[in-house]
């Protein structure tokens, strides 16, 4: 059995982030696997652990320097990667980006694909539904808890909502978009890291892929983005001071009904 | 002008605030919108009826078949057909954000997810927190209408325009083709206010040190009618479960009032409630970070700080 992870880099969450011409500059930013896809790895090796037929492949959609970073998921235990690295493929379109993901997953005949809920850079949340549609499966999205029944070819996924839980039943093969909560990620042991080196690793053009390059292009965006800038900063707040606790938190509900009106 | 198409949510009898909102956003893009809704009360569909749309669709549920994702984007393709909407409007709910993305993606339309501004213009600008909020990033539509959104909850006004009741069409969606279906929900214990709707949020952090003291935070909620909140770091402890969890990769909440109790002020944890309208932080440590964010601080220990708090709050309520 195969199983997909998609997934892709995002900068370290730490990361202050500068702009150059009304744009974000990532040139010298730490980039990192996105935190949420780490989950939909978890899951994927979890089922690795309990089926020694499993194979879970890495697929993401990104310039050759992601090598680092995808190496860190083969280290954790994925045995193999993809990297589609060609620049006619307009990498902030998420539609595009699922494209060539779900031609790749085509190849690998894959039974599940997991991925983050969404990338925390962008926070689209797109990419994997995409891709669950262009291969016309199934989805559950922004899963925290998964079961799946291989022999059945069925599974049950819970999400959290304003309602409460949410359990969805289906079929395999299907994406599901991992939320916190789904797992606890592993680390990588010495002996992962070690073996992680000499496991396969392709880096694919979009010829590879077989997709058209006038369904991924630039042209295709249908959404622009015009500008990117740092937020306001807040108003600097105050520090309410008082002799005892009891004056302070009196002048604090004092405040917030008569200047904040918040209570 | 433009017509629009809003995806309605109700929950039991009631409309989401939601829905509401996104009634406030549909006008400011067009002058006519079509609602779609999936409800089996009565009540909701009626309360829908009156929000003054042009018509409304109810994609049934069935017994144990509350919604699919593949089943509704194909409904809702087909009356974006019909109806030719400029723009298609969600709530950034659970649900929401799920069928505008297989919408987006059967329909290939253009699609912006979390909107909290628009700036009028022709196209107008849409505006969305990017990187943990560290950046606000702004978005014009190209190419051909429809466009799909969704909006944050809890930022734009709630619409109160009502209108004559319009007739609903039932939709029956294709359940049986569906691969993927909702069959339950475990629905919330009554009084459990969830964080994204709740105007008020008390959320704790490692320094309410310990797991039990937590109850003082949900006696501050119960008595007062806010929600719980929490940073990661307590989650991950298994102070509180990961529902409660604000922050990046917790909820993005937007209420009147937040008070963080014990919560240093992580860039991580500020993306998820830095747009809160007042923010209060109750630290031992005056230069936490949290401080910096905050309309209000007290220096203190939130475990004698919080009683105090709620007492003063219910003493001035009277
Ligand atoms: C990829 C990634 C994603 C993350 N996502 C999130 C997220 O979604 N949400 C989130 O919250 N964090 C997130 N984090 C973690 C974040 O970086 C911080 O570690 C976390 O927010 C710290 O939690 P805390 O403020 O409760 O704990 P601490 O940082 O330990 O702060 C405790 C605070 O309590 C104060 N204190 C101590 N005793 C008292 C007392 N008696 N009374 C009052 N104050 C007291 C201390 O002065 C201190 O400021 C993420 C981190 C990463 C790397």
């Amino acid at each position: 059995m195969n199983i997909a992870v998609i997934t892709k880099i995002v900068p370290d969450t730490e990361a202050r982030l500068t702009l150059a011409s009304e744009r974000v500059d990532l040139s010298s930013v730490e980039m990192v696997i996105n935190p949420f896809d780490e989950y939909g790895l978890e899951e994927a090796l979890k089922i690795k652990d309990s089926d020694e037929n499993a194979k879970v492949c890495v697929l993401m959609v990104g310039p050759e320097s992601v090598r680092k970073q995808v190496v860190s998921c083969l280290a954790l235990g994925a045995d193999e990667a993809v990297v589609i690295d060609d620049e006619a493929i307009d990498g902030g379109n998420p539609l595009a980006v699922a494209e060539v993901l779900a031609a790749e997953v085509k190849k690998l005949d894959s039974t599940l694909v997991f991925a983050g809920k969404q990338g925390v850079d962008y926070d689209w949340g797109l990419t994997a539904i995409a891709v669950a549609q262009k291969l016309n499966w199934p989805h559950v999205g922004v899963v925290k808890e998964f079961t799946p029944d291989f022999a059945a070819g069925t599974f049950t996924a819970v999400t959290e909502a304003d309602e409460g839980d949410l359990t969805f039943t289906g079929s395999l093969p299907a994406v599901i978009t991992a939320e916190k909560g789904l797992n606890t990620p592993r680390y990588a042991s010495l002996k992962g890291i070690m073996k992680a080196k000499k496991k396969p690793f392709a880096v694919h053009k979009l010829a590879d892929t077989g997709v058209d390059a006038t369904a991924v292009g630039a042209d295709q965006a249908r959404l622009e983005e015009v500008q990117a800038a740092h937020p306001p900063a807040r108003e600097p707040g105050r520090i309410i001071e008082g002799e005892e606790v009891l004056d302070r938190v009196c002048e604090l509900v004092r405040v917030l009904r008569e200047e904040a009106k918040v209570l | 002008m433009a017509k629009t198409l809003v995806y309605l949510e109700a929950k039991g009898d009631e409309l989401k605030k939601i829905s509401r909102e996104m009634m406030t956003v549909a006008r400011m893009l067009g002058d006519s919108a079509a609602g779609v809704i999936s409800t089996g009360s009565d009540a909701a569909l009626a309360s829908a009826g009156k929000l003054g749309l042009k018509k409304l669709a109810n994609l049934a549920p069935e017994n144990g078949k509350l919604y699919a994702a593949e089943a509704f984007a194909a409904e809702l393709a087909k009356l974006v057909e019909a109806e030719a909407p400029a723009y298609i409007i969600f709530g950034q709910t659970n649900l929401g954000r799920d069928l505008a993305a297989r919408l987006a993606a059967t329909t290939g339309v253009g699609y912006m997810s979390d909107v909290t501004a628009i700036e009028p213009g022709e196209p107008p600008t849409f505006v969305k927190p990017l990187y943990a909020g560290k950046i606000i990033g702004k978005f014009r539509f190209k190419g051909e209408p429809p466009h799909i959104l969704t909006i944050r909850p809890n930022i734009f006004s709630p619409s109160d325009a009502t209108g004559a009741e319009v007739a609903t069409e039932t939709v029956q969606p294709d359940y049986t083709s569906a691969r993927s279906v909702l069959t339950s929900i475990a629905e919330k214990a009554a009084g459990m206010i969830d964080l994204r709707e709740a105007t008020v949020i008390i959320s704790g952090g490692r320094g309410i040190g310990e797991a039990a003291n937590f109850q003082m935070l949900f006696d501050f909620a119960e008595k007062t009618g806010a929600a719980v909140g929490a940073s990661r770091a307590v989650v991950d402890e298994g102070w509180i479960e990961h529902a409660h969890q604000v922050g990046q990769t917790g909820k993005t909440v937007n209420p009147t009032l937040y008070i963080a109790c014990g919560i240093s002020g992580a860039i991580q944890h500020l993306a998820g409630m830095q747009t809160s309208k007042c923010i209060v932080a109750i630290n031992t440590n005056e230069s936490a970070p949290i401080f910096k964010v905050a309309d209000y601080g007290i220096v203190g220990d939130c475990k004698e700080v919080v009683p105090l708090l709620l007492e003063e709050i219910l003493k001035s309520r009277g």
